[in-house]
């Protein structure tokens, strides 16, 4: 397992769409166990493909995030959300391309997603609460979309110019 | 050969799907010719026909002659076969765009399928500046430009 390099916004891969996968093998393995990785490395609850660069449609996740509860990683091939509740719900979301900056975002409550597993079999399933809002977020990333896209102009213009001047810091080491 | 008039952005031949070369003839080597004689005059490391106002599926590349000797390639009917899942920002400008750069997320390599002059089949991966090269060219035959698909910098 290697840990990979999360891309920071602003940058052109996280605007782009993701392309379906198109068979399970051991490198999209690999992948998945390398995202995971990452992901509690960081630590974030999610990561989508494209925020390590590679444009395959596929996240990971686990909202189990309290110390002492058991994890509950998972996988999630070409999903897709195919019910929204009307009932809506607001988070304050952060994001690891984004970091240290959190906003309130406003999402259906409820979602049933249907996905493909790491076994190349077809799931679906009900998210409520912080599972529902992390696996909606994470399916954005897939479209080229960030949680910010969902501020008010202003506000996301602060947070990319914070941004850039944190890559510029970065730059320089 | 001859120099061909190059399109600017804004220009609606840039914005065509250009249409498959069917006749492999003297006017198909002509095109290139003056491609190559445009592209070196401009100069740039890769022209696309519709560059020249021909909305054809043709473009050729020589990323090599601004730094080491000339090695012109010719790319007929091109296709995309296979590309890497990973991505990486360049810079990149384009001859119908002057004085401006785009940053744009290209794949690593690609696996193309062409055609030579002769309508000759060939097929190889192409990876680093090549690739870049070829992706910017092989976006022009439908139409996409650095503006829609990278960010000014």
């Amino acid at each position: 397992m290697t840990l990979r390099k999360i891309l920071i916004h602003p940058d052109p891969r996280l605007k782009k769409v993701a392309t379906p996968v198109t068979s399970v093998n051991d490198d999209l393995r690999r992948l998945a166990d390398d995202m995971l990785e990452t992901m509690y490395d960081a630590p974030g609850i999610g990561l989508a493909a494209p925020q390590i660069a590679v444009m395959d449609r596929m996240l990971v996740m686990d909202c189990a995030k309290e110390d002492d509860a058991t994890p509950e990683p998972m996988v999630l091939i070409n999903p897709e959300v195919v019910w929204t509740s009307d009932a809506r719900n607001v988070y304050e979301e952060g994001c690891l391309s984004i970091p240290e900056q959190y906003a309130e975002v406003e999402r259906p409550a409820e979602v049933e997603v249907s996905w493909m597993d790491l076994d190349g079999k077809t799931r679906r399933e009900r998210f409520d609460g912080l599972w529902a809002t992390c696996v909606q977020h994470e399916i954005d990333h897939l479209d080229g979309k960030l949680f910010i896209d969902y501020l008010r102009p202003l506000k996301r213009q602060m947070i990319t110019r914070k941004m850039q001047k944190l890559k510029r810091e970065m730059a320089r080491g | 050969m001859a120099l061909r008039e190059l399109r600017f952005e804004g220009d609606p031949v840039l914005l065509e799907t250009a249409s498959p070369v069917q006749q492999f003839d003297d006017h198909l080597a002509t095109l290139v010719r003056d491609m190559f004689e445009t592209m070196y005059a401009a100069p740039g490391r890769g022209l696309a026909a519709p560059q020249v106002g021909v909305s054809t599926r043709v473009f050729v590349v020589d990323t090599d002659w601004k730094d080491a000797d000339p090695a012109p390639m010719i790319f007929v009917n091109p296709e995309i076969t296979d590309r890497s899942k990973e991505e990486a920002v360049g810079t990149e400008a384009c001859l119908s765009i002057p004085g401006k750069s785009f940053d744009v997320s290209r794949p690593l390599w690609v696996e193309l399928r062409w055609q030579d002059l002769d309508g000759g089949v060939h097929h190889r991966r192409f990876e680093g500046v090549q690739a870049i090269c070829i992706c910017h060219e092989f976006d022009h035959l439908n139409g996409l430009l650095v503006t829609q698909t990278g960010t000014q910098q």
